[in-house]
């Protein structure tokens, strides 16, 4: 056996004993950890299913695996997150998702016991990025002792947040949701596959578009059969795609309508972490007729050197999943009008409906997935376009010509600095009474 | 000649509206034994689908219906299928058209 030295067996020592102490200090901080944290949050955090517990943070360890660390923002024990101004992953996706990823690294730095989330210079922010960060503040209820949350001091984004932001999201009884109907956050459990009964997506689909109907129905309209049927297929889809494309198959959602007199403004989003979706169109189990339908426009952007910087192949695979019949299912349809086509069509239909002359902005929906971001506000629409065949097809190619061998328009459709590991779907609305009395395509006045 | 009945009510529950899924519409059809049910040249099938749905999926009507529309062929599965409550007739005329005609080429170009 080979014998230490007397430095060696010095620093094996110190070793042992600073394994000791951390074994230690982990043990007296699980201790106190339920009661600090009640303290800070109130009865609602700790209220949460005890299965939540143990998935989230698995879920957020293996879908975040890259962030660099620049841990300027961690003091000792304490890590701030400071929330950028547009707290939105629609209007501002960078700053926010670098947000996101200070929180993940805070998480993972055994140093920390506490997290500030600073809201404080927020003035404009959204539903999808109160709930993702919603999810990582969860996922992280292992790790930290303590989140403080420092509300917006803009009034009007304060009161937001109140209602709709984190407070909400986690079902803490501060939370002051007046005025506010809010669908809760949900999470997909990983292979929620219920044979004989309903699945756990079947049911919360059919809960989101009861939720979507009871807001028109707050201004007195309902939505048509057709438009109700749109819509389901919709969110099965996106909820498929989220249990098959990530690697424990979670997925969540949230929406909340804000009742004015003169508009409600409602907000819905769905995301997963996991593969994006240019991850998933390139896996060798996508059906080859989609990839190869695919490839002639790939390669005449290639050559045509069409992809850069700002226009990249992730953003094409992501355009591409919203063309029709686009799918990464194996056993997809190319042709079935239902799939891919439905993203589009809803967000069609919410134009349409989602209009008030009174809101501050048009209707919108931004899908974010990688470093990839679409965003879809009526500028761009689906149209007929003839192909190489001589057949009229329905595309969206964000260009003036809608031919998707062309680049889009980069205002539209475009690469972020940073990096959303999964994919999130953003929506944002008006329902408006005036509005809807002028139209009936896609809604019904109640009687 | 006998009369058989699929009951889609029976396989919902939690108050969900909507069939979804390739996982749910396999395990139906096995329930449901479709295989043996293309095998009787002389049954017919009626398929009820709940009036308050809002509606079924094309992966789940294709994991259910797809090897029965290629077993049967097109005639033969309107012949012996017939779909009663909500209305699917064009998710009905999509299937078949994917279950049989699949393996045509496909382009975005």
């Amino acid at each position: 056996m080979k014998r230490l030295s007397a430095n060696e067996k010095w620093r094996q020592l110190r070793l042992r004993e600073r394994r000791e102490k951390r074994r230690l200090r982990q043990r007296a901080s699980q201790s106190s950890r339920l009661a600090e944290r009640s303290q800070l949050w109130g009865r609602g955090f700790d209220d949460a299913p005890e299965e939540e517990e143990e998935r989230d943070p698995a879920v957020l360890t293996y879908s975040w695996p890259d962030v660099p660390d620049r841990g300027w923002y961690i003091r000792e024990e304490t890590a701030t997150i400071k929330c950028p101004k547009t707290f939105s992953l629609i209007e501002n996706p960078d700053e926010t998702i670098e947000a996101f990823d200070r929180m993940v690294v805070a998480r993972r730095d055994p140093r920390v016991r506490e997290i500030i989330i600073d809201q404080r210079g927020v003035v404009d922010t959204d539903l999808c990025a109160s709930a993702v960060l919603g999810v990582l503040v969860q996922g992280g209820k292992g790790q930290v002792d303590r989140y403080q949350h420092l509300l917006p001091t803009d009034p009007a984004a304060r009161e937001l947040a109140r209602a709709a932001g984190l407070p909400r999201i986690l079902r803490v009884p501060f939370a002051d949701s007046r005025g506010v109907l809010f669908y809760d956050l949900v999470a997909g459990p990983p292979n929620a596959q219920r044979a004989k009964g309903s699945s756990l997506k079947e049911i919360e689909a059919t809960n989101i578009v009861d939720y979507i109907d009871r807001c028109f129905g707050k201004y007195d309209f309902k939505l048509l059969p057709e438009t109700r049927r749109h819509l389901s297929i919709l969110i099965t889809e996106v909820l498929s795609n989220s249990e098959d494309h990530t690697d424990l198959g979670a997925w969540w959602m949230a929406a909340y309508l804000r009742q004015g007199a003169a508009f409600g403004d409602c907000h819905l989003t769905l995301f997963n972490l996991g593969r994006t979706i240019s991850e998933s169109l390139r896996a060798p189990n996508v059906s080859e007729r989609v990839r190869g339908g695919c490839e002639p426009v790939r390669q005449a952007l290639l050559s045509r050197k069409a992809f850069k910087r700002g226009y990249t192949e992730e953003c094409f695979w992501n355009l591409a999943a919203l063309q029709p019949g686009v799918t990464s299912k194996p056993e997809g349809a190319t042709v079935d009008e239902d799939r891919g086509t439905g993203f589009v069509r809803i967000i069609e239909a919410f134009q349409e409906i989602g209009v008030s002359p009174r809101a501050p902005s048009a209707p919108v929906m931004a899908v974010i997935s990688g470093s990839s971001y679409i965003r879809l506000d009526g500028t761009y629409r689906l149209q007929d376009y003839r192909n190489e065949d001589g057949n009229s097809v329905q595309r969206i190619a964000f260009n003036a010509d809608n031919d998707l061998k062309e680049p889009p328009d980069r205002r539209f459709v475009h690469t972020i600095r940073k990096h959303f590991p999964g994919t999130i779907l953003s929506c944002r609305f008006y329902i408006d009474r005036q509005h809807l009395l002028e139209q009936s395509r896609h809604v019904t006045a109640l009687t | 000649m006998s009369q058989r009945l699929l009951d889609l009510a029976n396989y919902q529950s939690g108050g969900a509206k909507i069939f979804a899924g390739r996982d749910r519409g396999a395990f139906v059809r096995s329930a449901a034994a479709l295989a043996e049910f293309e095998k009787s040249a002389d049954d017919v099938l009626e398929v009820r689908v709940p009036d308050e749905t809002y509606a079924v999926t094309s992966s789940f009507f294709l994991a259910l219906f797809g090897a029965t529309i290629r077993a049967l062929g097109e005639a033969e599965f309107r012949r012996r299928v017939h779909f009663t409550g909500r209305p699917v007739e064009r998710l009905v005329d999509q299937s078949i058209w994917e279950a049989l005609e699949a393996q045509k080429p496909f382009s975005l170009a």
